[in-house]
């Protein structure tokens, strides 16, 4: 393994500033990237993450100075790019659909001016690690989203970059792909010294980062390593959540109704043996699932396990080919229902060229809610989205944590007796997410409302009282979150994390059976019956030093491909 | 060269694996050619026309019969003036003739008499050709009543027209507005495809995000834009070769010329608008704004300030100045040079290397507004 280097940095910020259109998006940023080593850059969307990895690709002019590699990226940004690869956001964005997989690699060697001769070996090297070698043929457009991303990776790697510059990279692909995609990277960074710049939303991903640079509103509010932030069990997202309040409390939505929005049958939702079709495509297969008042249930699965289509399904949005559902013991797609459900999709619920009062009393039409008690659920969405004072705002210009809160208001204005949230909180900051699930908890709580949301994040899973993992239109697991992290302990015994003061020797403890996986400068160790003892020992006996061992909660991610390997 | 090389063998998969862009590049075109081709025409033939008769005389009929040719089309007979009205603004006449019942008895008198003629002046230019017509028709008739008039009198009708002209024209000998026009639109087809296909050729890759591939890259933008370009003149030269046909073989208009005569031409008129193309997409984000931008900068002025319809000689000071600038009008006198007059290459030189300067203008332009890094 390759030792990491001390040396000088490889990117250097100095008062580097970016104003799109009177927009203020960076402010005299300071930043040094470390040769090497996986930088991760967090915040929540429109932090100027996109930004700023894209004037370090030389793709965006910019006022300051910024040095790359000894290169004034102001005036010679052009004599590094061959150094370099970036790949912009969105899934599959920097792939030619059309082009065949082995087709889009060669194309991304020869415009990066790589041999044939060297292109070759690194491409099956790429295609092995990702899984993608049987897929060599197979266009781009027909591959999943996790394999894109993939490709997507193979692609920027095969010209054997110096630099690779990522920009949100595992934001909608499952946690499988992403595994694998990290992987890679780590891969990479070891084996050939590649300095990885990587922007995120997801804090259980910043916690894999060497270093961390957290953006908010355009400036730096913490740069150095993961360690120096993360106490003893407390988690990066914990940490910047404590950072951003500075020490306040988080402001409590009360909810002024008294009244319960249930009653009648116990079970908020059955569902017995529900499969449906897409043509030959099996969406869902047999589905079985009894969620109760009150409760607030997670949907976690890859692309495509069936997810929407389950919500659709209950919803009345699609009806399923056989088997039986129903809502408050009625039938989807009942007029009855239509009064007792609130439904949030995926792709955003709002008006966005009307202002919040507008879309908050075009709600109210639909739900048919009016005149004093519009007027007084209004106050409340407003006061529950933090928007009181803000009515005329244009719905497009809030910020997203702000919008999905919103829409939530929205979603609730009828007080429904079931709410169904469709990935309703990706790319949100720690403190909007936190106050969106304070909120879901209250409603749960207070009101018994029925929550059934599907999420990516498999941190929220841990805000959820029971959650279904689901692959392959099944359900393939169903508890609560802490019973599954029990069975994975029970099966594949505890997970400990090592911080050591130099990184570990290759091979040192995966050649004794113990599965190693690096987080950064930490690692997570587990085996079957693992005792602290015997990684003490191994550490005593090659006399290496660490900072701490102790034993964790197993990441929620490492659960869900236990439980998807299991089946699998 | 690799790196070009890289870029069209891409560029080319990409093409022929998308059907729609296919269909864009090949179908379209020559669907517009044929479609303007069938559409398009100046000469004002085979108007729908009758004719009320309240004379019901042998001389009546004559002059009824005069109108039958090539240009008027006779429908029949009407029976009241109502008829006339409701036919006409139906649009199933364009004209009219209305016979009075003094008619012959007026002429046999040795007085004179008069005729009605209604045209549907809905569409001016029609409307006064129509009238042209009729009045020649009348005069023609007329002529011919003086002549019977004097050869009944004995005398020598010669002296009643002294001066006959002779018309002859040139190049379009039977003055087909075909013969012109659809050889033109050639110029009309090979300025909107190349700009088109280019711009969403570009566009395309900002809009999916592939473009910042390029930006991040090393290679160099003129290697970028070659390398993306030279589909599109491949593709614009089989489309070139496939209308040459069409108009030889469904519109069975002969070229006069040589065809190499018309190739030079041609080919660095394509690569201009390949250039207009690239320049559009350099201040467009999208696929859709590239392409109405596209249509707005190439068609309308073609049409306008071309030649095709409207002779740049009869246009008036702006707008000849425009006619000018454009270089459609220059490719159009090549045209019209090949097909209609068969002009030696020299006489083509002028127009020719006017070309060429417009492309090696806009051609650096276009490279020099892509910019491989945003604002």
């Amino acid at each position: 393994m390759k030792q990491r280097t001390e040396g000088p940095p490889i990117i250097v910020f100095r008062g580097v500033s970016k104003r799109f259109k009177g927009l203020q998006v960076l402010r005299g940023i300071d930043l040094e990237v470390m040769p090497s080593e996986i930088t991760g850059i967090i915040g929540p969307d429109g932090s100027g993450k996109s930004t700023l990895l894209k004037i370090c690709s030389g793709v965006l002019s910019f006022e300051g100075r910024a040095e790359f590699m000894g290169t004034d990226l102001g005036k010679e940004c052009e004599r590094i790019k061959d150094r370099l690869s970036y790949m912009p956001q969105g899934i599959g964005q920097n792939l030619y659909m059309e082009l065949s997989v082995e087709e889009n690699i060669d194309f991304f060697a020869a415009i990066k001016d790589v041999p044939p001769g060297r292109r070759d070996p690194l491409k099956d090297r790429l295609l092995e690690a990702t899984g993608l070698a049987p897929f060599r043929r197979r266009l781009a457009r027909h591959l999943s989203g996790g394999m894109k991303q993939k490709l997507g990776i193979c692609c920027s790697l095969v010209s054997g970059p110096e630099v690779l510059l990522l920009d949100e990279p595992s934001t909608g692909i499952d946690p499988l792909s992403r595994r694998q995609l990290w992987e890679i990277l780590n891969d990479f960074v070891a084996r050939s010294g590649t300095t990885v710049l990587l922007g995120t939303s997801y804090m259980d991903e910043a916690e894999r980062c060497h270093a961390v640079v957290f953006l908010e509103a355009g400036g730096v509010i913490f740069s150095g390593h993961p360690e120096e932030l993360m106490e003893r069990e407390k988690g990066l997202e914990e940490a910047f959540f404590e950072m951003l309040l500075g020490g306040r409390e988080l402001p409590v939505q009360e909810i002024p109704f008294s009244a319960r929005v249930n009653g009648g049958d116990p079970a908020a939702i059955s569902v017995e043996g529900v499969s449906k079709y897409f043509d030959s495509f099996k969406a869902l297969d047999g589905i079985e699932l009894s969620i109760g008042q009150g409760e607030v249930f997670g949907l976690l699965g890859p692309n495509g396990a069936g997810k929407t289509t389950l919500i659709k399904c209950m919803i009345g949005l699609l009806r399923p080919d056989s088997g039986t559902i129903t809502v408050t013991g009625l039938r989807p797609g009942s007029p009855e229902l239509k009064q007792k459900i609130g439904y949030m999709s995926q792709t955003f619920s709002l008006y966005g060229d009307l202002s919040v009062r507008e879309n908050i009393e075009l709600y109210g039409t639909l739900y048919g809610v009016k005149g004093a008690e519009l007027r007084e659920r209004m106050g409340w969405v407003l006061d529950v989205s933090g928007l009181t004072g803000m009515e005329r705002t244009i719905v497009k210009r809030l910020p997203l944590g702000m919008k999905q809160r919103l829409a939530l208001g929205c979603a609730t204005l009828n007080l429904p007796a079931v709410l169904f949230l469709d990935e309703p909180t990706s790319g949100v900051d720690p403190v909007a997410r936190r106050s969106f699930w304070q909120f879901i908890r209250r409603l749960s709580e207070r009101l018994g409302m029925t929550v059934i949301v599907t999420t990516h994040n498999l941190v929220e899973a841990d805000f959820c009282d029971r959650i279904a993992i689901m692959n392959e239109g099944r359900v393939i697991a169903l508890d609560s979150p802490e019973n599954l992290k029990a069975a994975f302990r029970e099966s594949q015994g505890e997970v400990y994390e090592l911080y050591p003061e130099s990184p570990l020797e290759g091979g040192l403890f995966t050649s004794r059976g113990i599965s190693v996986t690096p987080f950064g400068r930490r690692y997570h160790l587990w085996k079957k019956g693992l005792r602290e003892e015997e990684i003490k020992a191994v550490l005593d006996s090659t006399g290496t030093a660490c900072h701490y061992l102790r034993r964790i909660r197993p990441p929620m991610e490492d659960v869900f491909i236990f439980f998807l390997q299991r089946r699998g | 060269m690799r790196k070009v090389l890289a870029i069209t063998a891409k560029e080319v998969r990409e093409i022929w694996r998308v059907r729609l862009f296919l269909v864009l590049a090949f179908f379209v075109p020559f669907t517009m050619f044929i479609v303007f081709g069938y559409g398009i025409s100046l000469d004002v033939e085979h108007m729908p026309f009758a004719y009320l008769d309240d004379d019901h005389s042998q001389l009546s009929a004559r002059l009824v019969e005069k109108f039958k040719g090539r240009y008027f089309e006779l429908q029949g007979e009407l029976s009241d003036p109502g008829e006339a009205d409701r036919l006409l603004s139906r649009g199933a006449l364009r004209a009219v003739l209305v016979i009075p019942s003094e008619f012959s008895r007026n002429i046999y008198r040795g007085g004179d008499t008069e005729v009605q003629f209604l045209i549907d002046g809905g569409y001016p230019y029609r409307a006064l050709t129509v009238k042209g017509y009729a009045q020649a028709i009348i005069a023609d008739f007329n002529r011919e009543l003086v002549t019977e008039r004097l050869e009944r009198a004995g005398l020598d009708p010669r002296p009643g027209r002294p001066i006959r002209v002779e018309t002859r024209y040139f190049f379009n000998e039977s003055l087909r507005s075909s013969y012109a026009l659809i050889p033109g639109l050639i110029a009309l087809v090979l300025l909107m495809n190349p700009a088109v296909l280019t711009a969403l050729a570009i566009t395309r890759e900002k809009e999916f995000g592939t473009i910042y591939n390029i930006y991040s890259s090393q290679i160099k933008r003129w290697e970028f834009l070659t390398g993306k370009i030279i589909p599109y003149l491949v593709i614009s030269a089989i489309n070139f070769l496939v209308i040459l046909l069409t108009v030889r073989l469904l519109f069975e208009i002969p070229m006069k010329g040589p065809l190499a005569n018309l190739i030079p031409g041609a080919f660095i008129y394509v690569l201009i608008n390949v250039s207009i193309g690239l320049l559009v997409s350099s201040v467009t984000r999208t696929m859709v704004s590239a392409q109405i931008v596209t249509i707005i900068v190439t068609v309308i002025p073609a049409f306008l300030y071309s030649g095709l319809l409207i002779p740049v000689a009869n246009l008036e000071g702006g707008a000849k100045v425009m006619a000018h600038l454009y270089p459609t009008m220059h490719f159009m006198k090549i045209i019209h040079g090949v097909y209609l007059k068969d002009l030696p290459l020299p006489d083509l030189l002028p127009q020719v290397l006017l070309l060429v300067l417009y492309f090696c203008l806009l051609f650096s332009v276009g490279i020099m507004a892509f910019r491989k890094r945003e604002g």
